[in-house]
């Protein structure tokens, strides 16, 4: 089973690309809170 | 699909909770284009990861024992329901053993509270994660 993440870890950094355009840095929501939830597939 | 529409129409609450949702999927970016505009574009970010890189990082791994989950054939029966068709080109190409996963990441960086689903359709949907913030404000129990 992968390493799973607990309350108080520090949240890995995320750049992906952005649907529609541009890429998407986690950097960008220093400051913000944020949910970031993973899916399977888009249809 | 399904859970990323429930997602938009309830973003003015997301808003008002100070959270800004962010969903990402197995599925390259040209897939994803219709989220960005037109009549199922959504008011936030929605994300490309077909190498899987970000699922790895957050630990989100793939199980074929969540295809066999009961409640995720009732959720894809609700997403039938309500219009929402599975394309099993698409199910071939980005992988059908993916599990959900949702993070609460606090304006550190860290991460408040973690879920990871147990089948394929377990993603924390709206009603449950506001009434957690409503509950807990910015904490899970």
């Amino acid at each position: 089973m992968a390493n799973r993440l607990q309350r108080g870890d520090p949240a890995p950094q995320v750049f992906l690309p952005r649907a529609g355009q541009g890429d998407f840095d986690s950097a960008e929501m220093k400051g913000r809170r944020w949910l970031l939830s993973f899916h399977r597939y888009a249809t | 699909m399904l859970t990323v529409r429930r997602f938009a129409a309830r973003h003015a609450e997301f808003e008002s909770a100070g959270v800004q949702p962010v969903q990402v999927f197995h599925s390259p970016a040209a897939a994803l284009k219709d989220f960005a505009a037109g009549e199922h574009a959504v008011p936030f970010p929605v994300l490309a990861d077909p190498q899987r890189s970000a699922y790895r990082a957050f630990g989100v791994a793939p199980s074929w024992f969540g295809l066999l989950k009961p409640a995720a054939w009732k959720h894809a029966l609700q997403a039938s329901r309500e219009g929402l068709k599975p394309n099993w080109r698409d199910t071939v190409r980005d992988g059908m053993t993916g599990l959900p996963a949702d993070f609460l990441i606090d304006a550190a960086g860290r991460i408040e509270w973690a879920h990871y689903g147990e089948n394929f359709t377990d993603s924390l949907q709206p009603d449950a994660v506001l009434a957690l913030l409503a509950v807990t404000g910015s904490r899970a129990p």
